[in-house]
This record gives C-alpha cells, sequence and structure tokens, in this order.
C-alpha cells in the first residue's frame, strides 16, 4: 500500500486528545539539523531537521524502517552521521555535546549484562553515569520502584521482555537526567504494560520535569501522551505536529475488522486513506487499521463513521474507537 | 573515563569466570613440574609463564572486558552517556591492564608459596629478578591484548580476537626468529618480543633497560592511537 506518499497531504488525527500542555518559553533542548545517514548505498536519514523543546513529550512517528532508531543512534553518537548537526541543550561543539550527552537517559536497545541481575546492572550505569557512591542504591531503589520491577537475584539473560523493557526504562531515568529518549518502549509489553508506560512517561514530565522523546510505529499509540509529534518516512521528518494541530484540520480512526482485502476496497471507495494496517489482534482473523481521513469538513466523522460501518461486518466494526476502549 | 574503570573492574572482581580462571591459573602453577630439580627451578617457571601463564592470564581478561561488550551491547550505552570513544578504547585498555597485575601478583606470591612447600631456597636476587622477569611479561601481554583489541573491535567479534591473542602468544615469535635468522634482519630484535627480552638481559647485567620505553612507546601507544582512529567511524550496531 503507498500511503506513505501521502503524508505530506493529510495530517493524522483524533478526536479524543486532552489538552496540550504548553509552554510561553520554549527553549530548544535537542536540535537535529539537515543530519544525513548513509548505509552503503542506502540513504537512511535524508536530512532530518527536527526540534524538541523543554518541558515536550515528543512522539517520533514512522513505520519500521522510516529511521526512528537512527534518529536516536545520532543523537547519542552511536553511529557516524554523513552530514548535519547535532546540538543538545544549546551545545556548540563537540566537546560540549559529548558533556552535554550525559543529560540524557536513553532506552534503545536493551544494553545489559546478561550475567548480572538488575540492580547489578543499574548499579554499573549509575557508576558511569558519576552518581555519588552513596546515593547510589537508594538510587536504583527508586528507579526499580518507578517501573515497578522487583528487585530480583535473577540474571539479565533470565528476564521477560517485559522486565528487560522496565529495566531499560528505569535504566534511563537513572540520576533523574534532563531528557529521556525512549525507542519504542511498549514493544514486547502487554496491554497493562502499555498503559503502564505512558502513564510513566507523563509522570516523569510532570512530576520529574523531563523533556521527552518517546518513538512508536503507531500514532494512535502515542496520542493521548505525546504533546508533539514528528512523523518520520523515508529518512524524512516530514512534518511536526502539535495535538492541536490533530484536534483541529484531520480526523484519524481505528477499527478492528475482519475481512481485510473487502474492507480495504469498500474503504478506498469511500475515499478514506488507510494510514495503517497492524495484525495484532488477540485473535488470527482481526485487523486493525489506523485510517487517515480527507479533511473534516470534506467527510464528516458521521459520513466517516458510515463508510467504516457500511464497508464492515456490523459486529466488528468499531469507529471511531479509542485504543484503551477497543477490547482486546 | 574513570567511572567506567570503575564500574568495570566492578561488575568483573564479582564475575566467577574471573576468578575461575585464576584458580586455575594458581593449581596449574603449583603442579607444574612439581618434581623439577632445584637447579631447573627458574627455567620452570619462566615457562610456565610463557606457554600457561600468558594465555590462561589473557582470556579471562579479554573474555571479560571485550567479550561481555560484545553480547550486551554496554559499550553503547556508555558512549550514549557522552564518553568519547577514544576515552573508552583507553579505557578497556586501562581495565585490562588493572585485571592482568593482580593475575601477575597472585602467580609472583603463589612463586613463593610454592618454594616454601617443596622447601626450595631461592636468594633474593632470584626472587628480584623473577618480579622484574613477571613486570616484563606483564607488560608484553599488555601489547598482545592492545593489539588484540584492535582486531576484536574492528571485528567486532571475540573470535578474531582469540585467534589475534593465540597468534601473538605462541606463533609471532617463532616466525619472527625464523624470519631474522634466514634474512638476517633484525624484525625479531625491533620486535616487542625482542625489545623486552634484551631489556630483562640489560636489568639482569645491571644496565639501564632502554627497550622497556622503547616497546611501549613503538607499541602501545601507535596500536591504540590507530584503534581510536579507526573504531571513531565503526557502526555500532544492537
Ligand atoms: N547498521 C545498519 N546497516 C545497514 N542498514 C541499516 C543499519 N541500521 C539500520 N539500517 C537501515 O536503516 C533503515 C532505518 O532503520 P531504523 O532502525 O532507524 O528504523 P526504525 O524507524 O527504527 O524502524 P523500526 O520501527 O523497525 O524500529 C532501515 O532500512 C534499516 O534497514
Ligand atoms: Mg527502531
Amino acid at each position: 500500500m503507498s500511503i506513505d506518499k501521502e503524508w505530506g497531504n493529510y495530517e493524522a488525527v483524533n478526536q479524543i486528545l486532552p489538552g496540550t500542555k504548553s509552554s510561553l518559553i520554549t527553549e530548544a533542548v535537542i536540535q537535529l539539523k539537515d543530519i544525513k545517514k548513509r548505509y552503503g548505498r542506502h540513504q537512511v536519514l535524508n536530512g532530518v531537521n527536527m526540534q524538541v523543546n523543554r518541558g515536550d513529550i515528543y512522539g517520533l512517528i514512522g513505520k519500521n524502517g522510516a529511521g526512528k532508531t537512527t534518529i536516536f543512534k545520532m543523537i547519542l553518537g552511536l553511529s557516524e552521521m554523513n552530514g548535519g548537526t547535532v546540538s543538545i541543550t544549546g551545545s556548540r561543539n563537540t566537546r560540549e555535546l559529548l558533556k552535554n550527552r550525559n543529560k540524557i537517559g536513553f532506552l534503545v536497545g536493551a544494553r545489559f549484562y546478561k550475567y548480572l541481575s538488575a540492580r547489578e546492572n543499574l548499579y554499573y550505569y549509575a557508576t558511569v553515569k558519576g552518581i555519588p557512591k552513596r546515593e547510589i542504591s537508594r538510587e536504583i531503589k527508586r528507579v526499580l520502584e518507578l517501573v515497578e520491577l522487583p528487585d530480583t537475584k535473577k540474571p539479565f539473560k533470565n528476564f521477560s521482555l517485559g522486565m528487560m523493557q522496565r529495566l531499560g526504562i528505569a535504566n534511563a531515568i537513572l540520576g533523574n537526567p534532563e531528557i529521556l529518549i525512549l525507542d519504542e518502549p511498549t514493544n514486547g509489553l502487554d496491554p497493562q504494560g502499555i498503559a503502564d508506560v505512558r502513564h510513566m512517561i507523563k509522570r516523569f514530565r510532570d512530576e520529574f520535569n523531563m523533556t521527552v522523546i518517546v518513538s512508536s510505529h503507531i500514532l494512535g499509540e502515542l496520542e493521548h501522551t505525546a504533546d508533539r509529534f514528528g512523523i518520520v518516512n523515508e529518512g524524512v521528518v516530514v512534518r511536526e505536529i502539535t495535538q492541536e494541530d490533530l484536534k483541529d484540520k484531520h480526523q484519524a480512526v481505528e477499527i478492528v475488522i475482519d475481512d481485510l482485502p473487502k474492507a480495504r476496497e469498500l474503504l478506498s471507495a469511500g475515499g478514506v486513506q488507510i494510514l495503517r494496517e497492524v495484525e495484532e489482534r488477540s485473535s488470527l482473523e482481526d485487523y486493525y487499521f489506523n485510517l487517515i481521513t480527507p479533511p473534516k469538513e470534506e467527510m464528516p466523522a458521521e459520513t466517516l463513521k458510515k463508510a467504516a460501518s457500511d464497508a464492515l461486518p456490523e459486529e466488528d466494526a468499531a469507529a471511531p474507537a479509542e485504543r484503551e476502549d477497543t477490547p482486546l | 573515563m574513570r567511572r567506567m574503570i570503575h564500574g568495570d573492574l566492578r561488575r568483573i572482581f564479582r564475575k566467577p569466570g574471573y576468578h575461575v580462571f585464576a584458580a586455575i591459573l594458581y593449581l596449574w602453577f603449583l603442579f607444574w613440574t612439581i618434581d623439577a630439580e632445584p637447579s631447573e627451578n627458574i627455567e620452570h617457571i619462566h615457562d610456565f609463564v610463557n606457554f600457561v601463564g600468558i594465555m590462561l592470564i589473557s582470556l579471562p581478561v579479554l573474555l571479560s572486558v571485550y567479550g561481555d561488550e560484545l553480547h550486551s551491547g554496554t559499550m553503547q550505552g556508555v558512549i550514549g552517556r557522552g564518553l568519547s570513544r577514544s576515552r573508552l578504547i583507553l579505557g578497556k585498555f586501562i581495565d585490562c591492564a588493572c585485571l592482568s597485575a593482580p593475575l601477575f601478583f597472585g602467580l609472583y606470591l603463589m612463586i613463593h608459596f610454592k618454594s616454601f612447600l617443596m622447601e626450595l631456597v631461592l636468594t633474593p636476587r632470584q626472587y628480584e629478578m623473577l618480579a622484574v622477569y613477571l613486570a616484563l611479561r606483564w607488560t608484553k601481554l599488555l601489547i598482545i591484548l592492545a593489539i588484540t583489541a584492535f582486531f576484536i573491535l574492528m571485528g567486532w567479534n571475540m573470535v578474531v580476537g582469540i585467534l589475534a591473542d593465540f597468534l601473538l602468544i605462541y606463533i609471532m615469535e617463532p616466525v619472527l626468529l625464523a624470519v631474522q635468522e634466514e634474512t638476517h634482519i633484525a624484525v625479531l630484535d625491533v620486535s616487542f618480543y625482542g625489545l623486552l627480552d634484551r631489556g630483562y638481559a640489560a636489568i639482569e647485567a645491571g644496565n639501564t633497560a632502554w627497550q622497556l620505553p622503547a616497546a611501549i612507546i613503538l607499541y602501545i601507544c601507535p596500536v591504540l592511537l590507530l584503534t581510536a582512529v579507526c573504531f571513531r567511524r565503526k557502526e555500532l550496531s544492537l
């Protein structure tokens, strides 16, 4: 499906959006200018421009392979750029950049020693981060409680996926960093876990004043959490939008259906752009749709709902649906 | 960098693997030519260090300093926190030095212990020269580890590293010797093997061993520098 080309024309949306936290003073904590990255002949990042302001929860949205992780690697210096500049809290040169990286806590892949327990792994990073020795124990206890990970003796290699993810988040918030980068933190989590992580993200910003950048391949997953979004497609941030933009201009719905080919056909006949299809429902027959529709004035929500429900067997259509409400 | 070394040493000293290797090293030494003639004793100790000791010390060091990193991605965790890559390389090298030194020192204590057990009396001068010998083997191992680290980090592969380690410990020196004898070009003499051996001879004869700083300056520094330069552009996956 060639929906990606349409990113430039449509803005994704949801009707149910909580108020956006806005601030009068905007200070860029992370600024990317024209970042380029090539792997061999494959141009992965194609001039990424992006700005994250203090206090933002910034959602980086893009499909698999869009370049989200690569963008994070550039910010963290894990991979060399082929052009462009990264600035963290106003850094002007490499020395300042390196120094300011210590203000970032991040979860990008699971980076732990397999034979060490959660506590031992956190101890290692706490030492690297320069947390004073006498405070380390207390700090580890604090972050483990925040992510609700039991302090077991189990080595990391025996962790479940959910535990790994929680330890990753615990490590990221170690020492209360100014900036938090979370690459698909809900990967592999159950619905309760996903809800927990969203709740945590808000808490990190609201209670601990962190600026959070979080990536996901589904807009729906972050629409209630983030207040600014960068939409990544084919190595470019094609657009930065706020929750207000989402609310005002367009609408998007998520629906669950069972007859995929039929639904595709009927929806496109009804003028509905399918943003994403996700096969991640509870049963094999279920598909999960994220739709992007024409602007509200051209297709009111009512018409959209009707088009969707016309397209779908009555009992399966649930449009528009808020994700948490969708039965799993 | 200091903090990373701190964290590394702490986790490695708590790792059973490191201590298991240490135990094997010491036990092996205790049973190494236990029935040797007293007059051959020193030679036997030298042989042990050269053929068994260096290998048994290099393995746990390589596996815990670099091997663990390749499998865990923690190196990226540290770089992402703002440690520059060249400092990381230097830090890891210092890790190696800090982890191998206690094993050599332990070996020195075992020499005392074994001679006590076997009622062998070594002269103070002999003990002194043994200490010098161990210190020089430690230096040799550090050069080998620096070169090995280059291969591990560039190839991002432990097998390559162990292979390089093996070649440098057992194969390289005889090969250089053969080449030197064949061609009369002093390849062995200018290699770190030759420099360190001549350094030892100089100390034994009571002369200044200029070969020692020469070996360090000629080998350790350039290798670390080369590693840092090459590693700067290395793509860190995982
Ligand atoms: N080390 C690498 N060597 C070669 N190509 C790479 C490398 N890392 C990433 N890529 C390519 O870069 C592109 C972007 O990858 P990236 O991991 O940034 O995507 P992503 O948006 O994080 O996707 P996902 O949602 O699957 O995590 C992909 O096409 C990927 O194949
Ligand atoms: Mg990714």
